[in-house]
């Protein structure tokens, strides 16, 4: 440019000037234009990412409510059919017209009456058990889960077995519970829909991360599969891990096996966030 | 004639903006601004009238002491604005350039008694102010934020300054080569650029600053529907 500022004669000086000033215009105002459309741009991306998230969010709340009604109408349903029938038949063996019957009647309706109410407590803690297992919250997801594996197992239908590799430090108690309920709406998905001839469960660590793994032979589902459910109105149970896996920082991967021979889903958690 | 009254006109309106907003302009930012602003219209004032003539003081002189202020002023807003360490670094050492390139270039013209204008001092601040800006907006694309980018102030002040150093860039380069007739003829690029930059400027003094604006692009559109 300087050299030009040298060589060049007064009508060249005058042409490189206004050539040079419209150039330098055009592109300043052609870069401040398309800083403006380009941010525009990035804003209205931000803003479908963002609406895409609520609608998710709403998605999986809509689920957690719909899971958490259904589970208010099967209690009600246990102790409206079950423990209400029975709790009626005692009183009937013992009704006022028990003091004029003859003793061997009243001790054959009393012990009626004991047999029934027993009945009734044992479906009581059968109830309150689903609601929280005691073994979870006594001694733990590893003997939870083994308890449950054993349960399934000793069914005959399907070989069920797991193994904890590294769980010295046990998660949050409210954590092992919802770890606990996500492997149970796995393996519900698994005997309800893979027809599958076993499941395998590991555990693991790896630095601050958590590994719970499961195997199986059936019919399983991938991580695209998994993602398009959750976007559909169907699998509620698939949402419903999803948001309670969301509550505890985690992730979940579903993946065919490399030999695709088996299916894996993998749960990940950061052990800093839950214990 | 016209022209130059109106780029007056553009001078005094900036400033009267500025004091009608001034609850918008209480930052460092739009101080320098402003301050800048009423010492190029003053200067430009005492060259065209040649106020300082009668003490000895060359309009020349003037332009270049200009020249070391101005840049001054809007290097220290950039770096103001700026906050990728690396391009203040690069601007730092620029600077440092300018200096020596701006101060060999009044001694030359001391020692020379030469009553040329300072082009290469220009040329070089232009090209350094140009670089801020193109940074200034390379750094705003980078930064994920959710507000517009034209509702911020500093937006509209480095428009003003790109679109003037631009625009004049060439002028100034070969402003010595120009016949008497010519010079006349092409100063109307850097009356023009200057009322654009100073229309900049006024846009910057209306906006609100960027830390009392909607910082979320929700809020931004439930505030439009209220």
């Amino acid at each position: 440019m300087l050299l030009l500022q040298v060589n060049t004669s007064g009508a060249n000086v005058s042409l490189v000037l206004f050539f040079g000033t419209i150039g330098m215009l055009a592109l300043t105002i052609g870069l401040i234009v398309f800083i403006i459309f380009h941010q525009r741009k990035v804003i209205r991306y931000q803003m479908t990412l963002q609406k895409m998230e609520q609608e998710q969010q709403k998605m999986l709340l809509n689920a957690s409510i719909r899971l958490q009604e259904e589970e208010r109408q099967r209690i009600a349903a246990d102790l409206h059919d079950d423990a209400g029938p029975l709790l009626a038949t005692a009183r009937l063996y013992l009704n006022e017209n028990l003091v004029n019957l003859d003793k061997t009647t009243q001790l054959q309706s009393i012990y009626n009456a004991k047999q029934i109410i027993d009945d009734t407590i044992q479906l009581i803690r059968n109830i309150s058990h689903s609601l929280m297992p005691p073994t979870l919250k006594n001694f733990g997801l590893e003997s939870a889960v083994n308890d449950q594996f054993q349960k399934i197992s000793s069914s005959g239908i399907i070989n069920a077995s797991c193994r904890f590799h590294d769980y010295k430090e046990r998660l949050q108690t409210d954590n092992e519970l919802i770890v606990f309920r996500v492997i149970q709406e796995l393996i519900n998905n698994i005997l309800k829909h893979s027809n599958a001839s076993f499941i395998h469960l590991t555990q693991n660590t790896n630095g601050n991360k958590f590994y719970i793994r499961m195997h199986h032979d059936g019919k399983g589902i991938t991580q695209a599969d998994f993602e398009r459910m959750n976007k559909s109105a169907a699998g509620l149970g698939l949402k419903n891990i999803q948001s309670r896996l969301k509550v505890l920082h985690g992730r979940i991967f579903f993946e065919k096996d490399a030999s695709q021979t088996y299916y894996k889903v993998t749960i990940e958690l950061n052990r800093e966030d839950n214990q | 004639m016209f022209l130059l009254d109106f780029t007056y006109i553009s001078y005094i309106i900036t400033i009267i903006i500025f004091f009608v907003f001034a609850k918008n302009n209480r930052n460092t930012g739009s101080l320098i601004v402003i301050v800048y602003t009423c010492y190029s219209l003053i200067n430009d004032i005492v060259i065209e009238k040649k106020l300082l003539n009668s003490i000895g003081i060359d309009s020349t002189f003037l332009m270049s002491i200009f020249t070391i202020v101005e840049f001054t002023f809007l290097f220290y807003y950039l770096s103001h604005i700026l906050a990728n360490k690396k391009i203040k670094a690069f601007l730092f050492v620029s600077t440092f350039i300018f200096f020596i390139v701006a101060f060999v270039n009044i001694y030359k013209n001391f020692v020379q008694n030469s009553l040329s204008l300072d082009t290469i001092p220009i040329a070089v601040s232009s090209i350094i102010l140009i670089i801020g800006s193109i940074a200034y907006f390379f750094e705003q694309i980078q930064t994920p934020e959710v507000s517009f980018i034209y509702s911020k102030p500093s937006f509209w002040v480095v428009v003003g300054i790109m679109i003037y150093f631009s625009g004049t860039f060439f002028l100034f380069l070969q402003y010595e080569n120009l016949s008497d007739t010519d010079k006349k003829t092409f100063w109307i690029i850097n009356m023009f650029c200057l009322i654009l930059k100073n229309i900049f400027f006024s846009i910057s003094f209306i906006l609100k600053p960027e830390n009392q604006q909607i910082s979320n692009v929700d809020d931004y559109y439930l505030n439009k529907l209220e």
